[in-house]
Parts: C-alpha cells; sequence; structure tokens
C-alpha cells in the first residue's frame, strides 16, 4: 500500500506545482509558444477574459415612452438578446394569478457572457498571429483597442462603422483621479459566434502601470459591461502592454 | 467525411473540364494528358489552405505550369505525361514540395500540407517590437519638444498658445501620472468606481465590490470573472423600476409589439352605489364617478404608438362614459364654430412628433396629450385610487398643444408646453396657455413633479381675465421587499400642492371674496400597502380644495348643464366660495399585471350644498337627450321650462311662489361604495 501511496504523492504535489507555474506568458518567450499557448492566451490571461455582462430588462411601451423612446430600441444589443419564449404568457383565468411575480423572463435583467480582449496588445496580436486567428478586421488609427465578443446577433446588417455609432458615447476608460476617456471610433463586426463590437481608444490617454487599474464601462443596447483590469499582471517583456 | 467525398467529386469534375479544354488546343496535336488533382493544408491544423500558389516543374523538359489553390484548398492542373515536382508557396509558410509521375489519361491526387514558418513569426514578432519601441521614442520626443515650448513661454500667450500649453501640460501630466495607489486603495478604487446600483424591482441584486487582490496572481483573478451591476444608465428613467407610481401602469411587459406599432387597449367597468340614493342615478362633482347603482363602462379605449426611426405618433381612441362627461367640462366649444367637442370626444391622447438623438432625447410633439396636472393619470387602471381627490379631478386631464420633451440626464425631464387652454380643446381668448413639467427621479424610491401654467385666458366670456397656477407633488417609496415573500411587500406615499389664482377683468387672487376673490388652495396625500408580491394593495387618503370663485368646481349637471350653459342652480361667480374635502379607501386585486379587481368606500364633503341627493339632479319633463329648457334657466315644478334665468321672474313665470319652481336636491356630503374591474394591455 505504501509503494503505491507514495508515487500517487508524488504525481499529486507534481501535477500541484505545474498547475501552479507560471503562465505562459511569463515563462516562455514568445517565440517559443506553441499554438496552443496561443490560444490559451486568447481565452484566458491577463488581456483576454470571459465575463458575465447583465442584459437589462425589456422596458414595456409605457416606461419606453416616459422616457421619452416609442418602441423597443433596435440595433446591436437589443436585437436577438432576448431567448427565444421568454416573452409574456396570458392564461385565460382572469382571476388568479402571481400578482407582481407575473411577469416574463425578459422583463427581468438576464446574464450574458461575453468575452474582453485587448486586441492592441503586443501578446495579442502575437498569439493571434500564432494562432492563426484573423478576426475582428484591425481598425484604421492608433490607440487602445478593446473587442468585445459574443454579442447576441439581430436580424439585421449594416456597415460596422454605422452600427458602432451609437456605442460611440457609451463607453469608456476610468481611473481614478484622470478624466475618463472616450473611444475614438467603435466598428461592429458580424462573427460566427455572434457579433464583436470594436472599440479604439486614442492613444493619448497614455495609460500607465502607475494607474493600478483601469476600468472598461460600456452600454451595447440593453448589454451593460462593467469590467476592471488589474494593470499589473498586464506586463510582457517587462513593459505595459494594452 | 460527405465533404471530403463532395470536394473530391468537385475536383474530379474540374480535372475532367481541364482535361477537356486541354484537348481541344489545337498545339496539343496527338499528346494524350493527364494531371494532378492535389489540395493544400496547413500541417498542424489539417485544414484546406487557400490562394497557395502551387508550381509543377517539368523535371525533363525544365518547364512550369501553375495553378492557385482555391478557397477549400484545392487545385487542378492538366500536364502532359512525365516526370514533375508540384511546389505549394503560401506567405508565414514553409513550402512543401512532392514528386508525381503523370501517366496519360490518369489523375494524380496529392496532398501538400504546409507546415506553419516560426521563423517568420519571429521575424514578425521583432518587428512589432520594434515598431512599438519606435512609437515610444516618437511619443518621448514629442512630450519633451512640448515641455521645452512649454517653459519657454513667459508673457501674454494668445489663445491658441494657450491650448497648446493646456495640452502639453495634459501630456506631460499622463507622462507622470501620481503616486501608484496602494493595494488597500486599490480595493477602494474598485468598489468607488462601481454605480450604485439602484435595480429595477424584485431582480438585480447588489453587485458584490469585486476584491482587487494586493499582489494579483493572474491565474487566481482570471477565475472569478467582475459581476455587473445591471443598469442602463443612458435611457431616461430605465434605471430603476417605477411601475410602483401613482399615476403610471403597472404593467411590467407589453402583450404585442412590432417595429411600427404597439397597440394599447384598456377597459374600465365598475358598478357605483351613492348612499344619498339619488333617483336620477346621477352622481356630481367628479371626473370619475357618474352613475349609481348601475353597471357602466367607464372606459373603453383602443389605440396605441406608432413608431418608425425616429417618427412617433400616439393614438387612444376612447368611448364609454368618458367620451361624454369629459368634453362637457369644456366650455372653450363655446368660441367659435365647427363643434370642436364632437370633433374631439372620442379621442383621449392623438399626437404625433419626432425624437431627435439630443442628450437623453429630445422629442417634439403635436396634438392633444395627456397632462398629468393633479399626479393621478387620466386612466383609472394607473392610479392608486379610483376616484382621486379635488386636486386631481378637478384639474386637466389633456392638453391640446405643443409640447417639447427635453431629457438632458437620465434622472431629469423638462417639457415646455404651448397649448390652446387649461384642458381646453380651443382657445378661450386671446391668450394661448404656457407651462410645463419638470419631472426628476433621481432614485427608483424617489420621484418629484412640478407643472406649471399661466398666462392662459380660460374662461368664456372673461377675455381680460388670466389664470396661473402651480401643481406639485412627490411620491416616495418607504418600503420594498422586493417580493420575498407573501407579507407586506411595498408601502408607499405621494403628497400633492396645489395653489392658483385668476386675475385681471376685476377680478383678483388675493383679495377679499367680497372683492371678486378667484384662488385655489389644494392638497393631497394618499398611502398605500401592497402584499402578498404586489397581488394586492390597499390605499388610504384623501385631500381638501378650497376654490374661490369655483373656477375649478366642476359644474354638477343639474338640468343638463355643462361649463358652456352654466347653471343658476350651482353659481361660479367671483368670490363664491367651495371647500371641500374628501378621503377614500381603497382595495386592489391584481392577479395579473394586466387586471384589477377593485372596490372603494369613499366619503366627500362639501361646505355647500354640491353633491346629489335623494331628489337627483334632473328635473321633470327632462327627456332623452334634452333638457327642461335651457340648461342655464331655472325649470318649474311641473316639467315645464321656466325660460328664465333670475328667480324671481322663473317664480312668476312658473305659477307663483318659490314652490313652483324647481329645485335640485343639493347635499353637502356624499358616501359611495364602488366596485370594478380594469383591464390594461
Amino acid at each position: 500500500m505504501r509503494k503505491l501511496l507514495l508515487p500517487l504523492l508524488c504525481s499529486i504535489v507534481s501535477a500541484a506545482l505545474l498547475s501552479a507555474a507560471d503562465p505562459v506568458w511569463q515563462s516562455k518567450p514568445a517565440a517559443q509558444w506553441t499554438e496552443d499557448d496561443a490560444r490559451q492566451l486568447l481565452a484566458k490571461s491577463p488581456w483576454s477574459r470571459e465575463i458575465r455582462a447583465v442584459v437589462t430588462r425589456r422596458l414595456t411601451e409605457d416606461e419606453l415612452r416616459e422616457g421619452g423612446n416609442m418602441g423597443q430600441p433596435r440595433g446591436v444589443g437589443n436585437e436577438g438578446v432576448d431567448p427565444k419564449g421568454s416573452g409574456p404568457k396570458v392564461s385565460p383565468n382572469i382571476f388568479t394569478g402571481a400578482g407582481g411575480d407575473d411577469r416574463s423572463l425578459r422583463s427581468l435583467p438576464q446574464g450574458v457572457t461575453l468575452r474582453l480582449r485587448w486586441e492592441s496588445a503586443l501578446p495579442v496580436r502575437l498569439a493571434e498571429l500564432k494562432a492563426h486567428e484573423v478576426d475582428p478586421p484591425t481598425l484604421a488609427g492608433e490607440g487602445y483597442r478593446i473587442a468585445v465578443y459574443g454579442i447576441p446577433a439581430g436580424d439585421f446588417r449594416d456597415d460596422p462603422k454605422k452600427l458602432g455609432e451609437p456605442l460611440k458615447g457609451l463607453a469608456a476608460l476610468k481611473r481614478e483621479g484622470k478624466k475618463d476617456v472616450k473611444p475614438i471610433s467603435v466598428e461592429v463586426f458580424h462573427s460566427e459566434d455572434g457579433m464583436v463590437a470594436v472599440y479604439l481608444f486614442p492613444p493619448s490617454a497614455e495609460i500607465t502601470k502607475k494607474d493600478g487599474q483601469i476600468q472598461f464601462e460600456a452600454q451595447i443596447g440593453r448589454i451593460v459591461i462593467f469590467q476592471n483590469f488589474v494593470l499589473d499582471p498586464m506586463e510582457f517583456m517587462g513593459k505595459l502592454e494594452l | 467525411m460527405n465533404s471530403y467525398r463532395i470536394m473530391r467529386a468537385m475536383r474530379q469534375c474540374a480535372f475532367a473540364a481541364c482535361i477537356l479544354a486541354a484537348l481541344s488546343l489545337p498545339a496539343v496535336g496527338q499528346i494524350s494528358f493527364g494531371g494532378v488533382n492535389g489540395v493544400a493544408r496547413d500541417s498542424a491544423s489539417g485544414k484546406p489552405l487557400a490562394d497557395a500558389q502551387i508550381i509543377a516543374h517539368d523535371m525533363r523538359k525544365n518547364s512550369e505550369s501553375t495553378a492557385v489553390s482555391g478557397s477549400n484548398g484545392a487545385f487542378v492542373i492538366a500536364l502532359a505525361p512525365g516526370w514533375y515536382e508540384v511546389t505549394a508557396t503560401k506567405n508565414g509558410y514553409v513550402k512543401a514540395t512532392a514528386r508525381i509521375r503523370v501517366v496519360p489519361g490518369k489523375t494524380a491526387e496529392l496532398e501538400l500540407p504546409l507546415a506553419f514558418n516560426h521563423a517568420a513569426l519571429e521575424s514578425a514578432m521583432v518587428q512589432e517590437l520594434d515598431a512599438m519601441k519606435a512609437r515610444v521614442d516618437q511619443l518621448e520626443i514629442e512630450l519633451k519638444s512640448k515641455k521645452a515650448q512649454e517653459s519657454a513661454k513667459s508673457s501674454a500667450p494668445t489663445e491658441s498658445e494657450v491650448l497648446l500649453a493646456s495640452v502639453a501640460k495634459d501630456s506631460i501630466q499622463m507622462q507622470v501620472p501620481s503616486a501608484p495607489p496602494k493595494p488597500d486603495d486599490r480595493e477602494l478604487l474598485a468598489t468607488s468606481t462601481r454605480p450604485a446600483t439602484a435595480g429595477p424591482g424584485p431582480a438585480p441584486q447588489p453587485a458584490p465590490a469585486p476584491a482587487a487582490p494586493p499582489a494579483p496572481a493572474v491565474p487566481e483573478a482570471l477565475t472569478a470573472p467582475d459581476p455587473a451591476p445591471a443598469v442602463d444608465n443612458f435611457t431616461p428613467f430605465a434605471f430603476g423600476d417605477f411601475t410602483w407610481l401613482n399615476g403610471t401602469p403597472r404593467n411590467k411587459d407589453t402583450v404585442l409589439d412590432t417595429k411600427f406599432f404597439t397597440p394599447e387597449i384598456r377597459f374600465d367597468t365598475h358598478y357605483m352605489e351613492d348612499f344619498n340614493q339619488p333617483h336620477d342615478h346621477t352622481i356630481v362633482g367628479a371626473t370619475e364617478s357618474f352613475r349609481s347603482g348601475e353597471v357602466q363602462l367607464e372606459q373603453i379605449s383602443v389605440g396605441g404608438d406608432f413608431h418608425w426611426q425616429n417618427v412617433r405618433g400616439r393614438v387612444l381612441y376612447m368611448n364609454g362614459l368618458f367620451a361624454t362627461t369629459t368634453p362637457r367640462n369644456d366650455a372653450s366649444g363655446g368660441i367659435g364654430q365647427w363643434d370642436l367637442r364632437g370633433a374631439y370626444k372620442y379621442v383621449s391622447e392623438a399626437w404625433g412628433g419626432y425624437h431627435f438623438n439630443v442628450n437623453h432625447g429630445l422629442n417634439v410633439d403635436a396634438g392633444i396629450f395627456v397632462s398629468y396636472i393633479g399626479l393621478f393619470s387620466y386612466y383609472n387602471f394607473d392610479n392608486w385610487t379610483y376616484q382621486p381627490s379635488y386636486v386631481s379631478s378637478n384639474t386637466p386631464w389633456f392638453f391640446n398643444g405643443v409640447r417639447v420633451q427635453w431629457f438632458p440626464t437620465n434622472h431629469l425631464k423638462i417639457e415646455p408646453w404651448f397649448v390652446n387652454g387649461w384642458q381646453s380643446y380651443a382657445k378661450y381668448n386671446g391668450h394661448p396657455g404656457l407651462g410645463g413639467q419638470l419631472l426628476w427621479e433621481p432614485k427608483e424610491w424617489f420621484k418629484l413633479v412640478a407643472n406649471q401654467y399661466g398666462f392662459g385666458q380660460d374662461n368664456l366670456g372673461l377675455p381680460a381675465t388670466e389664470r396661473i397656477h402651480t401643481d406639485d407633488s412627490i411620491e416616495l417609496r418607504l418600503y420594498n421587499n422586493q417580493g420575498k415573500d407573501k407579507g407586506l411587500s411595498k408601502i408607499a406615499m405621494s403628497l400633492t400642492g396645489d395653489a392658483g389664482v385668476q386675475y385681471g377683468g376685476g377680478l383678483c387672487g388675493t383679495c377679499a371674496p367680497s372683492q371678486g376673490k378667484e384662488s385655489f388652495v389644494g392638497w393631497m396625500l394618499y398611502n398605500r400597502y401592497w402584499f402578498n408580491k404586489d397581488k394586492y394593495a390597499v390605499t388610504f387618503g384623501g385631500g381638501e380644495m378650497s376654490n374661490y370663485g369655483r373656477y375649478l368646481t366642476l359644474l354638477p349637471p343639474i338640468n343638463g348643464a355643462d361649463a358652456v350653459t352654466g347653471s343658476p342652480y350651482f353659481t361660479e361667480l367671483p368670490g363664491q366660495k367651495a371647500h371641500m374635502w374628501d378621503s377614500t379607501i381603497t382595495f386592489h386585486y391584481m392577479p395579473k399585471q394586466y387586471i384589477t379587481w377593485w372596490a372603494e368606500v369613499g366619503y366627500r364633503h362639501s361646505d355647500v350644498p354640491y353633491f346629489a341627493g335623494r331628489g337627483g339632479v334632473t328635473p321633470p319633463g327632462f327627456g332623452l337627450g334634452g333638457t327642461n329648457g335651457a340648461p342655464g334657466q331655472f325649470a318649474c315644478a311641473t316639467g315645464a321650462p321656466s325660460g328664465a334665468t333670475d328667480l324671481a321672474t322663473a317664480e312668476v313665470n312658473c305659477g307663483g311662489g318659490r314652490s313652483s319652481v324647481w329645485f335640485p336636491d343639493l347635499r353637502r356630503s356624499e358616501a359611495k361604495l364602488s366596485v370594478g374591474v380594469m383591464v390594461k394591455f
């Protein structure tokens, strides 16, 4: 029994040590990355992370009118965000019901999984090259690029710039003690698994490690995103990469 | 597997076509062709590679044939028999080569796996890094240059110099940021940068503040994605659930909506029992209660909202008692021609307009729109009680004119009006009515609405008399358990205060009643309790008004009187007082968001005879659709018209003596029990 136990323990300890090892972007030079390494960086790293955002509840026509709007809003983040069959159900019995709980699923806020990625960060660009990822198309202009992947797609198509225009005023990079940085352009592309919104923030923002952390806030139709990025681990080859 | 077969079949077809084409060439002569049918692939993933350059080198003749792989990686080359070296090249890949022998009439199958070129990747990385370094160097040079320029400046800078200096200063600040936050500070930052959650309704729970680790270990930091607050901070008033408000429909869903039209349907049916038991079944002095001892349809409305891009319009048709009881309180139809009451009686809202994407929204609408002076909604389904107090019941339900709705923030609406008059289809005299609403809802549990009105000359036959009025309300949600259990789920209250005067043309707002005082002061207070996840609710409340000159006191429909005819039995002369109060207890059963079963007990009191008593307000001889003589004249007890507006003449005309003239049975109080059902989709 002891003979078996010792190797088993050794294996567990080794596995634990291996799993606690430094991530690939810290432990290996980029030239030695494998395609899997690159995919790991693109999937889960300081520059790329899966987040839970919120699809805010669908407003009634009365609420929309009270807020100065009429008709359900259209466009990116508004269409296709309500699951099928989440609409109101009216049972024929008018004498019984759930009272205030008598509401449809879509009149409640829902969660949605999205992926945020700093597309302008050098390790991300290297990993994309290594993993042969070509999306999203690169926006013209210098600056910090953040892409939001996995936005539910609606039944519409338009010029990426036109689709992104309404989102421009609804996003910001926030730091303590500094003015919010607004994107200079936003473009929205169709992709295999939904839509991708790419935000281009001006290079004049000059984000440094001394900022500590930075918060990306965006509203895409009914989708609301708040995400903090701690800047320390976003260092690559001794330099902050965003 | 199937796709592979299809691809293979396609390649074979393409090859056959090439062979046929090659055979048709006259230069070919008698040579019998063969060929190569291949596919270029990524060696690692096995995925086909498009746009790979293919060269088939004839090893004997030293000649070459070329092709480019298609989107599926396939390529076909017709070749003369012999030995060939086939090479595939593509940017970023190491070239792949294979030797094949082409025999007449046969197709050689070929796979060319291309390996990714790591050397090229390294080179690209080095280039990227160099470019980044160059960019950083460039920025540093620019900043140094700006610094130098700034320090060189000494006296009276021009406007453009100031601008340049400020840009340089900003840049320098960016270059030299403040000290990095300590770990504890970071944690504070992580929490403080989140907006406070005012989650709508029962749903969103306040998001826990994400803990910023003091020394972030990367993989750990990524294991728990930060939660996000569920708040729309752009759309006006979308940050909270305001369906608890008095005067607001409680629906959480719209049953049906399309890109162009969202329908709205309302039914409001009730049974009222006035304990004064008027024999003519007529209830007096309200804009919600009209008939006693009967089942009545108060409102039947069908309509909805039209919206296409930014163009908008709304129409809500109105039938039932509202269709006749609302227009009768508007005397402006007495000006000029065209039967305005007839034109608008079946419409409660009808307007069209445009939405501009300015700030958080800017609308310009024209037509008939609801006023919300007096807090309560025109439509009873939206209200906490069925019978609101005088401050609401006696103030406008609608305006006819133009409104601008401006939303400078998502918490604030500023809405100026240019209207024909005070709940009037037409303009009474020379002035239109001017006014506006300010609506502020900074939190989900608080609402402030302030309505102001002035300039209007809203009296028939008083061209120089103007009216001003202020109507201000707050609503507070005092308790909300977010539907956690079946007990008390919410408590809320509303408080409204109104004040106004009429002045000019011999009338005054602050003088003694004997000098023609025309003023209005009123308030109302309601307190509502919801139970069992908002399935039941009870509302207690009431209010009071004092109205000298009675210009906002609803004229009782004695002998068919309305706002145009007036009545000799209840005059509305300058300085005449009308001081009234009321209270109600209302029970709502709301099993579904679209239906309300309700019961209400109410008591109203007046310091002058006002409410219909047992004798009613209908004289003998009053026929369907007519009156006993003119409503503005006295009626005789016999059922004959008196033809006189003064009592002395009426007594003579009716046969002599006070007893020959008919008088309505007006009382100082009224108790009422009502039940009903309201539906709103």
